[in-house]
């Protein structure tokens, strides 16, 4: 990470001191959904708000039949439709200017001798001086090649104290296992060196995520509660009303445990469960999320199907709608058992966290879009407002919401107004979208400006990568070995299985609504 | 009703002053009964903002930036007008509320108190304020008159002494050598709240600039062997430069020698810099907007380029170009920035600003050499 203040007395005091560096971004799969939905759109908003460095290029690279002009007009398309704020004119101009298109296949090696000729055309015209960053939105089965063909045509660069440098961001998911993710990354390290090795997790891109820290170690009355003194359990779900859609051929390969559990939902566990870093830098901060992984009771035998529920979900409503069950989407297999739903428990063995259980939950087909943590806290004594047990106190509970509706809320009892005592659960709320005017920037807006700026914090290290698929790997182990089977099933637009009630009931606890 | 389309504002009820927060409940309470089958009405306030005005007038043009402010920052507001009101002793009031539409179905609204003083009644208006201040909330006193905040008397100071952050505009003063020299040390006297001054936020996209385009990586060495800047700004502009300059000076390690005005637009000062003479132009322009338009610097030795040169081009962008090129090498996008956008990016910043103190302390030294 550079820290460019040190080098440079004229950003000391401005709020970005780590300045995106100028650079090349090359997308490979420059046509594709992420580029027109996510990427683009994000670049363009940095523009907007003046935080892209003064000289930039975007060179899309993928075998689509496009020229410069197809790639902008594409691109424009996509800001129009996906973009938070509007199109203007005047900057769009100079956004477009930007963008270059090179055409060719990601296993042909004239392609890359190709892209390699067209970016030192390029460069000197945008003012570059040769740094680049390749972003990798391509199939997980052609990492390797185009990682490997980089090196070979000589435009992945070791770092050096001086001079442009290379960065690779690659998309989830990383490997689909843990034996191909140590693949990945062993081929990622052949070439690049892990400080230029950005491996993405959109959701740590996430505003409220990145306000979980805060929230915990930026204000004093969370962190003493935080431990198994006083917390009963932790939920922490990621609902999606949409099912596997366009995605069913990458999604029958690898199931809501490869695709949601394995990065997204154990990153939240992480930063949910992380001792306080000693600093914000990347590698302090991530060291403190890998200790946790490491803390991880590892679930295994029998202990799977205990604390482990997988599902699919059947025809059903949501929203109104009537949909189709997954075996009726189109490119799934029939008879497939790849599970839409998972719901399990899980421990942190460390002295925090000891005996706390957490649950975590994901599926296609609920009744929202929802993601949230939740954090209950243990019930008061019996003494007081609750000795008969008729009217139980509802157990204070702090909720981040992470999407939508930004913010989070404290659940506390109150007295009802009146001359009786009536205690009556309300909740103290906090939402970014009312309480700041201005609206959060995207995910992506913000991790491609950490990139730029060569910070990793928000990015996942090779040994959080591997960590994780060991805990999954036995998961995935236990479910292989016991070979395709029916699994549960539960209809579209409900929470999911009972099986998954039963999960969290026998524990007396039940899942939260969203 | 479209997303972002102004709900029609809660009209202006008149309220005796010690009445204020029992109407604004009031108002509430009516508000979320009349709104049924309308859109859903949320009050927010991220902070408390006071709003001083020296007369009806700049109230009048204040109105329309507020309400540019509390869409992105929403606030408690309490605009202060000074003669305000035809009795002279007196104190006169009135709440209403300003919403917006922030999704289908929910209008987010902000509370808004006038509080007008007749001139013997100024003394009052702090304690109006006082007793409207929501608890637990940052309180930003922006000062929107062309007079500078010490001129405010003890007015201004007692509503300085209620804010978490004093935010005012040097640009448009009438005299900028007394005001900054004012300001500047009543900035260095007060150990309290954070100041800025939104002619500071306008510099920002040139400081970036400055920033990217020297940057040693870039240009190794220019920085320490800079020999010239020719600075050119529009008329009432000269407190922003005087602002750069002293950023720059700051950060450089410079010390101010001598000055040499010339009569008409131009100002020349020598510098001692830790590699050399440093000499500084001012030049103002005939017209344009009170803002910095440009700047030139000039470095000695190495085998590059040896001048920067650092232009507004329309409102929106600097071009920046090197040695004797004509074309630019950067083009930077500045955010638009006019001053209820300024200050919807001040209001969440409370904390001391020490670039802004530095650089406000030596054009302090430069505006002393233009008095008498």
């Amino acid at each position: 990470m550079r820290d460019t203040a040190s080098h440079n007395p004229l950003v000391v005091g401005l709020a970005q001191t780590l300045l995106p560096q100028p650079c090349a971004l090359v997308i490979f799969g420059g046509a594709g959904d992420l580029a027109r939905r996510k990427l683009l759109p994000a670049l363009y908003n940095l523009l907007l708000d003046g935080l892209l460095p003064a000289s930039f290029a975007v060179v899309g690279f993928a075998r689509t039949a496009l020229d410069d002009a197809g790639f902008r007009a594409g691109a424009r398309e996509g800001v129009e439709r996906h973009s938070r704020r509007t199109l203007e004119d005047g900057a769009w101009q100079d956004f477009e200017r930007r963008l270059f298109w090179v055409r060719g296949g990601f296993d042909e090696t004239e392609a890359y001798t190709r892209l390699s000729e067209r970016l030192a055309e390029i460069e000197p015209g945008c003012g570059l001086q040769g740094s680049r960053i390749y972003y990798l939105s391509v199939p997980p089965s052609t990492m390797v090649d185009c990682v490997e063909r980089l090196a070979a045509s000589g435009l992945a660069r070791r770092p050096s104290a001086q001079g442009p440098w290379d960065r690779i961001i690659v998309e989830k998911p990383i490997g689909r296992d843990l034996e191909s993710a140590r693949g990945l990354n062993a081929a990622l390290g052949r070439v690049f060196d892990e400080s230029q090795t950005f491996r993405i997790d959109h959701y740590l891109g996430k505003e409220t995520v990145q306000s979980l820290l805060v929230m915990r170690f930026a204000n004093s009355i969370f962190e003493p509660l935080w431990n198994q003194r006083y917390v009963d359990h932790v939920q922490i779900t990621v609902a999606e009303a949409e099912g596997v859609g366009t995605r069913a051929n990458y999604y029958e390969e690898a199931g809501a445990l490869r695709d949601m559990v394995q990065n997204h939902l154990l990153q939240l566990l992480c930063l949910t469960a992380t001792e306080p870093p000693w600093a914000l830098s990347a590698d302090v901060v991530r060291d403190q999320k890998l200790a946790v992984l490491n803390c991880l009771r590892p679930l295994s035998g029998p202990d799977v199907d205990r604390f482990v529920v997988r599902a699919q979900y059947d025809e059903g409503f949501v929203h109104g709608v009537r949909v189709p069950g997954d075996g009726a989407e189109k490119n799934v297999r029939a008879g497939s058992t790849t599970e839409t739903y998972v719901a399990l428990q899980c421990f942190v063995d460390n002295w925090r966290w000891a005996g706390v259980p957490f649950y975590l939950r994901t599926g296609k087909r609920l009744p929202k879009r929802a993601s949230e943590i939740a954090v209950q806290f243990k019930d008061v004594p019996h003494i007081l407002f609750n000795v008969g047990g008729d009217e139980p106190l509802e157990p204070n509970v702090l909720t981040v919401r992470i999407q939508p509706d930004e913010g989070m809320s404290l659940r506390i009892a109150t007295k009802l107004p009146g001359p009786k005592v009536r205690i009556y659960p309300v909740r103290m709320d906090f939402r970014y979208g009312t309480t700041f005017g201005d609206q959060s920037p995207e995910a992506y807006e913000r991790l491609l400006l950490d990139v730029m700026a060569g910070d990793a914090t928000l990015f996942m290290r090779r040994d959080a990568v591997e960590a994780s698929w060991t805990w999954v790997g036995n998961v995935l182990e236990a479910w292989e070995r016991a070979g395709a089977r029916e699994i549960p099933r539960y209809p579209a637009g409900s929470w999911g299985p009972s099986e998954a009630e039963k999960l969290i009931a026998r524990d007396g606890r039940r899942w939260r609504t969203p | 009703m479209s997303l972002g389309e102004a709900v029609p504002r809660i009209a202006p009820r008149p309220v005796d002053v010690a009445a204020i927060e029992r109407e604004l409940a009031g108002l509430w309470r009516e508000t979320s009964s009349a709104s049924e089958g309308g859109p859903a009405i949320l009050r927010a306030c991220m902070s408390n903002l006071v709003v001083f005005c020296a007369d009806p007038e700049e109230a009048r043009s204040a109105e329309p930036e507020i309400a540019a402010v509390v869409e992105r920052h929403p606030s408690r507001v309490m605009l202060l007008v000074a003669q305000g009101t035809p009795r002279d002793d007196a104190l006169d009031a009135s709440v209403s509320a300003m919403c917006h539409l922030t999704g289908p179905g929910r209008a987010v609204c902000s509370e808004h108190v006038m509080v007008s003083a007749g001139r013997r009644a100024l003394a009052a208006l702090p304690s109006a304020v006082r007793g409207l201040l929501i608890g637990d909330l940052p309180t930003s006193l922006w000062w929107a008159t062309r007079e500078p905040p010490p001129a405010g008397g003890p007015l201004f100071g007692e509503l300085a002494g209620l804010a978490d952050q004093v935010i005012y505009d040097s640009a448009e003063w009438k005299d900028p050598a007394a005001g900054v020299v004012e300001t500047a040390r009543w900035v260095e006297e007060s150990a309290r709240a954070a100041v800025s001054d939104l002619a500071w936020r306008r510099l920002k996209p040139w400081r970036r600039a400055l920033g990217q385009a020297l940057d040693p990586e870039r240009l190794p060495g220019a920085l320490a062997a800079l020999e010239e800047l020719d600075l050119a700004h529009g008329p009432h502009g000269l407190p922003e430069a005087w602002l750069l300059v002293g950023w720059l000076a700051g950060r450089l390690g410079w010390r101010p020698r001598r000055a040499r005005v010339s009569p008409g637009s131009e100002i020349v000062w020598g510098f001692d810099g830790p590699a050399g003479p440093i000499r500084v132009t001012l030049r103002r322009l005939a017209e344009g907007p009170p803002a910095l338009r440009g700047l030139e610097l000039r470095w000695r030795g190495g085998g590059g380029p040896r001048r920067a040169r650092l232009e507004a081009r329309a409102a929106d962008r600097i071009s920046v170009s090197f040695g004797e090129a004509a074309a630019p090498e950067l083009v930077l996008p500045v955010p638009p920035a006019p001053r209820a956008e300024l200050l919807v990016r001040q209001l969440p910043k409370l904390g001391r600003d020490r670039s802004f103190r530095d650089a406000l302390a030596l054009a302090r030294r430069l505006a002393e050499a233009l008095l008498p």
